[in-house]
């Protein structure tokens, strides 16, 4: 089973927690503080998902989740 | 004292008397707020002509802000619910509104818009530094802690630094007003409001005369912005700046207050810190955790609702307890002292929680590392220069004297 994050780009307004602090590792920031994989989805190898988690915990607008891919 | 609720309006949870806008002895409001969280898990406050509910423990604190629905921002005073609607903005909106202003402020707050005002924020906190140095002493709040943050709030709008000594007054009386609702207060609160309503108006003005890059200059992308097809009203373009000067520049204050009265009486600590001054964006995380200086920020029930068994009305104010829920022990092992290497430590509510969660919040960290890692190259030893006690004030905690002493 393959685990996907999805950042909802409409929810998304740069509060930068995600990629400065939970998972600087896998998601990364614009000029405008925006997290680059907004609108996307991003496939979780077994190492991302522990900051996965906690990006999906710390984001303010709850904008982040986390599905099942099977 | 606010209108009687009775048993049964409280379903059972407890009243509180507290008054948390009157000045204590330093560090005193937290021992407070650590009593109350541990007494009730929800309780009522009647200290306040209103009165309101009060969540202290982390996981309501957390559930609240991020039930906006349920607690709206369109009230975020506790002690005081009157706001006129928008008068402070954002933090006043609800959702959709609320995102949308903040997609046009975030990106001059956004780490690498951060990263663009470090070399001034470093040539402020030097050149600081290095005026209050030689004599040995000062008042540090006075002649340090806030001049740091006026000034680099000035910078960021693109205003005169020169104009900072007007902001210092103003706010000064702005703070003093929201807790204090004495005739006096509210006259000078007044006054005070509409000076600097006036100021901004004047310098709004002049700007939409002579707009500058968008991309770089808050108040002319604020001149420019649409929301959904309509212009921002200048009015609201002025309550935006004037939030953004109430948000900054206190707090900054006051946290450089508490960081220094703390380090002052800890050699130990600062001894480490000025070693290995690398480890400073670690330790001013877990001091914003410890000393939340917004004790609590505050919201309206939009409806009645239950919530943990509250029987909370719609219009009832409720006390956000930021403070507390970062000291709360089922969250933070330890939680009353000093640890700069716990595993949760940025996940305090010193920037608040949800989707009004600081918009400073990166500046704010950038801003204190600077100043306390210049002040700590130059100032290594110091200590406190009076035998008087050290006091806070209440409502929005802020130290309201720190004579230091050192050797130059």
């Amino acid at each position: 089973m393959t685990r996907v994050l999805i950042i909802d780009a409409a929810k998304c307004t740069g509060h930068a927690r995600c990629y400065l602090y939970a998972a600087p590792d896998l998601l990364s920031g614009d000029d405008e503080g925006f997290v680059d994989q907004r609108g996307s989805r991003v496939v979780l190898r077994q190492q991302d998902i522990e900051p996965a988690e906690l990006a999906e915990e710390s984001c303010p607008e709850q904008a982040i989740t986390i599905v099942d891919k099977d | 004292m606010s209108p009687a609720k009775s048993e049964l309006d409280l379903g059972g949870c407890p009243v509180n008397h507290t008054d948390y806008r009157l000045d204590a002895a330093a560090g005193d409001h937290f021992v407070l707020i650590d009593a109350d969280r541990e007494a009730a898990r929800v309780c009522w406050n009647d200290s306040t002509e209103h009165g309101f509910w009060m969540l202290n423990r982390y996981d309501d604190v957390l559930e609240a802000c991020q039930t906006p629905e349920t607690f709206s921002n369109g009230q975020i005073n506790a002690f005081d619910p009157t706001l006129p609607p928008r008068a402070i903005l954002p933090n006043q909106l609800d959702q959709p509104e609320h995102v949308k202003l903040r997609k046009i402020l975030n990106p001059f707050f956004s780490p690498a818009a951060v990263q663009r005002i470090l070399p001034k924020a470093q040539e402020r906190a030097t050149a600081l530094v290095l005026q209050t140095k030689p004599a040995g002493r000062c008042e540090f709040v006075t002649d340090f802690a806030i001049q740091y943050p006026t000034e680099l709030f000035l910078e960021l709008m693109g205003l005169p630094i020169e104009d900072g000594a007007d902001f210092i007054v103003w706010n000064e009386a702005i703070f003093r007003g929201f807790f204090d609702t004495s005739p006096e207060a509210k006259r000078e609160n007044d006054a005070a409001l509409s000076s600097i309503l006036a100021y901004f108006e004047q310098r709004v003005q002049e700007r939409s005369q002579d707009l500058r890059d968008p991309e770089l200059d808050i108040i002319s992308r604020l001149l420019r912005a649409e929301i959904d097809g309509v212009p921002i009203p200048r009015a609201e373009v002025l309550n935006i700046c004037f939030t953004l000067n109430l948000a900054g520049l206190d707090t900054t204050r006051s946290g450089l207050g508490y960081v220094h009265h703390f380090l002052a009486t800890h050699p130990d600590v600062r001894a480490q810190l000025v070693a290995e001054p690398d480890r400073w964006p670690k330790a001013i995380e877990e001091f914003i955790r410890m000393s939340g200086l917004i004790i609590a920020s505050g919201r309206v029930v939009t409806q009645d609702v239950d919530f943990h068994g509250a029987p909370m009305k719609a219009g009832d104010a409720v006390w956000m307890g930021f403070a507390g829920a970062g000291r709360d022990p089922r969250k933070f092992d330890h939680p009353t002292e000093y640890d700069m290497d716990r595993p949760n430590l940025n996940q305090h509510f010193g920037f608040g929680a949800g989707p009004h969660r600081c918009i400073g919040m990166h500046l704010a960290r950038a801003e204190m590392a600077i100043a306390l890692r210049t002040w700590h190259e130059n100032i290594p030893d110091y200590w406190i220069d009076t035998d008087d006690p050290i006091m806070e004030r209440g409502g929005q905690l802020s130290l309201k004297r720190l004579p230091l002493a050192w050797t130059p």
